[in-house]
């Protein structure tokens, strides 16, 4: 990972030459629309450089997309006039620390009233105390620790799922299937993400009824998982799910066959998606699952820009160069939470705004949004995708499906 | 009782697999007072070699096992001659520097021949295995065993039965004595770091047919060799026989009885147990340490 | 007769410390030469430089008539140089027949031996040197004799033409070195030359054809061992000037 880090260093490093370059330019930019009169600012700390550089660009991508298309339309019509739509942005060198300051340094000294979230859950958290401290509204879209949301704030919303929701796609199929599975195991790494969307499984499926007979962590960078699968298989779940990280998933899905583990349904946190997962394992890949937040061919269409998930991969690969994953429509969504909010309510006041924002039940091209009390996206759940000859195919929601999900899981195959 | 002797075979078909991977390390160390840290990037570099030859030519991962050896020999053979040879009489810390150099070394360069992606070699016969009521033993597990075992054995009767395995042996001893018997001790070195190389390249392509890996994975191994040397006692084969399995069914029984997640907390706990009462290892003699003058 | 090792004008310092200066030395084959003289006088100094532990800078060493001047320590036992060390060092771990076989795997031409000609050999010197009964046993479970005939087995097995024997009596009982004399002469008679370092003046006495004393560095005197175990100097050097005084 360190060496995956380091490349990414490098890479980070060109961006902030970029950056550095770019500078003057967004500043002026800034400056001469200033004396224009109509016009919505957002503030925005982001990764631009530094070791999250990649993910940071790609948030910025998103937003800039929303800003890119919005302005072409003469801006966001709110009772009855076109504001246009600017971001400030600020590098915070993927450092937690730099981004609270940074988010502090938008609401005091640029006097921004509604401000956009950083990039990771460790930037978002730091961060958006500052937001509930000045009262001033965060919808972010990359802070997707459940902690971020447990702290009772009233401003902070998110338009991802957050982990603890990660597993809820699979679980609420499971349950809504004709001869619903009755027993669940759970399998996650000794790791913060891992560990989280695995308490939020067993949570949901004690939720619906669903037995928990196995729950057990293995020590990260483990090389056998076969005797931990031997006792699984004498539990025999009807679901298993699992969290971790690539490797680790390799090696589960491999011993499990070994083993002789015979779920129905067998889900991983992540792994299917990514590049080399399915060369490596071949048919045994065959029917797992994965939650996803977003996927172009999502059944989902926004009411502002009249696009489908497949629209927007379409235009936003046009502008940018390359096909979006789920990190620039999240980001977009966020803006598109405002866009609503202050339609409804005017540029008021932050209280306003605020109240507006919670109040938010919409359509967008990455997915209903609407929040709990928390703040939380509880408008979407997690999309599931199973890998059916070697393709990643969306099965869930039914209205977003590609094709069927294949359930139970005929062995051998 | 399905569980006992499933968690029972598991144990020691990995415990098989361990001990290879850790012979090489052992060998080298005892031979040398050399402390390897490339060595599980050196069993990395074994499983790409399978990974490459099978995907190339199609051939099964088992019948790669000379091509990893020999490469992994000849490399090995270079590395000690041209590089370590120049600081091995020198401080351990320069030895341990010089080896994390190279650990960092190969760790970059497959990253750049080979991406970070993960590779992992699925032959037809992967996940298939006998089946003995409810237990089940896979193919490939048992051949990574089989084989691992067969080349321990194979070199345990090298050192004991050849002019080669005897000056290995006598250097390991007391090197200033084996030179004055006659014996070139830096080139008995170049070839030990050689055998030590290719074991491990051959124990890479083993567990290569098992477990996935990609460039940064090797550390879990260098860890592991670590343990078994210290548990079944230094350059003994037959001791990293019985440290790798020991190893292989202390964590195995651990995960089922306690919690899968006490499985590397048991093995560390059993390496300290190890040192307090036997810092010699089970089937070691003398400590390295006290052989030198 | 052949001269086996010639010394011409060796000297060798340690920084500021001369250990040799200036020996000049010949022996020839069949001899047993025995080289004496009290601690620090430089004799292991000079069965290093022979057997290549250490190098030397200024004269030079031939062994059969070719200089070995920077050859190391392997390559000078492959000549025919063998030796044993003051501090019996066997392979610990090694049983006694394993040791001798290190011996006779390498040694004097050790490229070109097998390990079953080396098997015969190594049978044949472990019951010469009384070690029968004793070779499935750790080398670490002999006692002091027996580890030191095993140091003499092995420097035998590698078939040298000149054996270098460093306090290889030292500690032994009378019977014992006794019999170790014997051993000695038996090596020679089979054709080696032997060079034996020793403290014990019976032995030296004993079993060498020549002597050569060394003192601070330097030749004393050099001759029969009648001769030079007389010699004022020696006595001097050994025991001191009043004993010497005393005596005579």
């Amino acid at each position: 990972m360190r060496n995956v880090r380091k490349v990414r260093r490098i890479r980070s490093k060109i961006y902030s030459w970029v950056c550095i370059c770019c500078a003057p330019l967004i500043l002026l930019s800034i400056s001469s629309t200033l004396k224009a009169e109509d016009i919505v600012r957002f503030g925005a700390s982001l990764s631009l450089t530094g070791r999250m550089a990649t993910e940071g660009r790609l948030v910025k991508d998103g937003y800039d997309f929303y800003v890119k298309h919005i302005n072409q339309r003469g801006g966001i019509p709110i009772k009855g006039k076109p504001y246009k739509v600017e971001i400030v942005y600020y590098d915070d060198e993927s450092d937690p620390k730099t981004a609270t300051r940074l988010v502090e340094k938008l609401i005091v000294e640029d006097h921004i009233q509604y401000l956009l979230g950083p990039y990771s859950s460790s930037a978002t958290f730091p961060a958006s105390s500052v937001a509930e401290k000045y009262r001033v509204p965060m919808v972010e879209a990359h802070g997707s620790a459940t902690t971020i949301f447990e702290r009772g704030y009233q401003y902070v919303f998110a338009t991802l799922n957050t982990v603890d929701q990660y597993t809820g796609g699979i679980l609420n199929m499971a349950a809504g299937l004709k001869d619903p599975p009755k027993t669940i195991a759970l399998i996650n790494e000794n790791a913060l993400f891992p560990q989280l969307a695995m308490d939020g499984g067993e949570q949901h499926a004690k939720k619906l009824g669903i037995n928990v007979v196995y729950k057990e962590k293995y020590p990260s960078g483990t090389k056998d998982l076969s005797s931990m699968l031997a006792v699984v298989r004498e539990k025999n779940p009807d679901i298993l799910l699992a969290g971790g990280y690539t490797a680790d998933m390799i090696l589960l899905v491999k011993q499990a066959k070994e083993m002789g583990v015979k779920p129905k349904m067998f889900g991983l946190m992540l792994g299917p998606t990514l590049p080399g997962f399915v060369n490596s394992l071949g048919k045994d890949a065959e029917y797992l699952l994965e939650p996803i937040q977003w996927s172009a061919n999502m059944a989902w269409k926004d009411d502002v820009f009249g696009w489908t998930a497949s629209d927007f991969a379409r235009i936003f690969e046009k502008d940018f160069g390359y096909a979006p994953d789920y990190h620039p429509p999240q980001s977009a969504a966020a803006l598109l939470v405002y866009h609503h909010a202050l339609q409804k309510v005017g540029l008021a006041d932050p209280q306003t705004v605020r109240n507006a924002i919670a109040d938010t039940d919409i359509m967008t091209f990455y997915g209903p949004i609407k929040f709990n009390e928390k703040g939380m996206n509880i408008g979407k759940s997690m999309a599931v995708i199973q890998l059916q000859n070697g393709k990643p195919v969306v099965v869930y929601p039914e209205n977003s499906a590609q094709g069927k999900l294949v359930y139970p899981i005929p062995y051998p195959h | 009782m399905t569980l006992f002797w499933q968690v029972l075979i598991n144990g020691i078909l990995s415990g098989g697999l361990y001990a290879c991977a850790a012979i090489g390390f052992s060998v080298i160390w005892g031979v040398m007072n050399l402390i390897n840290l490339a060595h599980g990037s050196m069993i990395i570099l074994g499983a790409y070699i399978t990974y490459m030859t099978t995907s190339t030519f199609g051939i099964d991962p088992f019948l790669t096992l000379p091509v990893s050896g020999c490469a992994l020999f000849i490399l090995g053979f270079l590395i000690q001659k041209y590089l370590i040879n120049h600081v091995i009489g020198g401080s351990i810390f320069m030895t341990l520097i010089l080896t994390f150099g190279l650990d960092l070394l190969l760790i970059n360069a497959y990253l750049l021949i080979f991406s970070a992606d993960l590779c992992a070699i699925t032959p037809w016969y992967a996940g298939l295995g006998w089946e003995w009521g409810n237990v089940k033993i896979p193919y490939t597990r048992v051949g990574a065993f089989v084989f691992a075992i067969g080349l321990t054995l194979l070199l345990s009767l090298f050192m004991n039965r050849t002019k080669l395995g005897n000056a290995i042996r006598a250097t390991s001893f007391d090197k200033d004595a084996a030179s004055l018997a006659g014996v070139d001790v830096f080139k008995v070195y170049a070839i030990t770091f050689g055998i030590g190389a290719g074991m491990a390249g051959m124990a890479g392509t083993l567990m290569s047919v098992i477990y996935s890996f990609s460039p940064v994975t090797g550390e879990i191994f260098t860890m592991k060799a670590f343990v078994i040397v210290v548990l079944g006692g230094l350059g003994s084969m037959p001791g990293a026989i019985v440290g790798g399995i020991i190893l292989g069914l202390a964590e195995n029984f651990a995960s089922v009885l306690l919690s899968p997640g006490y499985k590397d907390a048991v093995s560390f706990f059993l390496l300290v147990i190890i040192l307090v009462l036997r810092p010699r290892g089970i089937l070691g003699k003398r400590f390295y340490a006290e052989v030198r003058d | 007769m052949v001269k086996i090792l010639e010394i011409h004008g060796l000297t060798k310092s340690f920084g500021n410390l001369v250990a040799l200066k200036d020996i000049y030395l010949t022996i020839e084959q069949g001899e047993i030469l025995g080289l004496i003289g009290p601690n620090g006088a430089g004799k292991s100094t000079l069965v290093n430089l022979i057997s290549g532990t250490l190098s030397y800078s200024a004269g030079d060493i031939r062994f059969l008539g070719k200089s070995i001047k920077g050859f190391k320590p392997h390559q000078i036992a492959e000549l025919g140089i063998s030796r044993t060390s003051q501090i019996v060092r066997p392979f610990n771990d090694m049983t006694t027949f394993e040791n001798i076989m290190v011996g006779a795997l390498f040694g004097k031409k050790g490229k070109k031996k097998g390990m079953r000609v080396a098997r015969r050999k190594a049978k044949g010197i472990l019951q010469d040197l009384g070690l029968t009964g004793r070779d499935e046993m750790p080398a670490e479970s002999l006692n002091i004799a027996e580890r030191k005939r095993l140091e003499n087995a092995r420097a035998v097995a590698m078939l040298p033409n000149l054996l270098l024997l460093d306090e290889v009596l030292a500690g032994l009982n009378p019977v014992e070195m006794d019999d170790g004399v014997k051993l000695i002469k038996r090596i020679r008679d089979s054709g080696v030359t032997i060079i034996v370092i020793e403290h014990v003046m019976r032995a030296i006495a004993d079993a060498c054809d020549r002597v050569l004393v060394l003192n601070h560095g330097e030749k004393i005197t050099e001759g029969g061992p009648d001769m030079v175990l007389n010699h004022p100097d020696v006595i001097d050097a050994y025991l001191g000037k009043r004993y010497n005084a005393l005596v005579t």
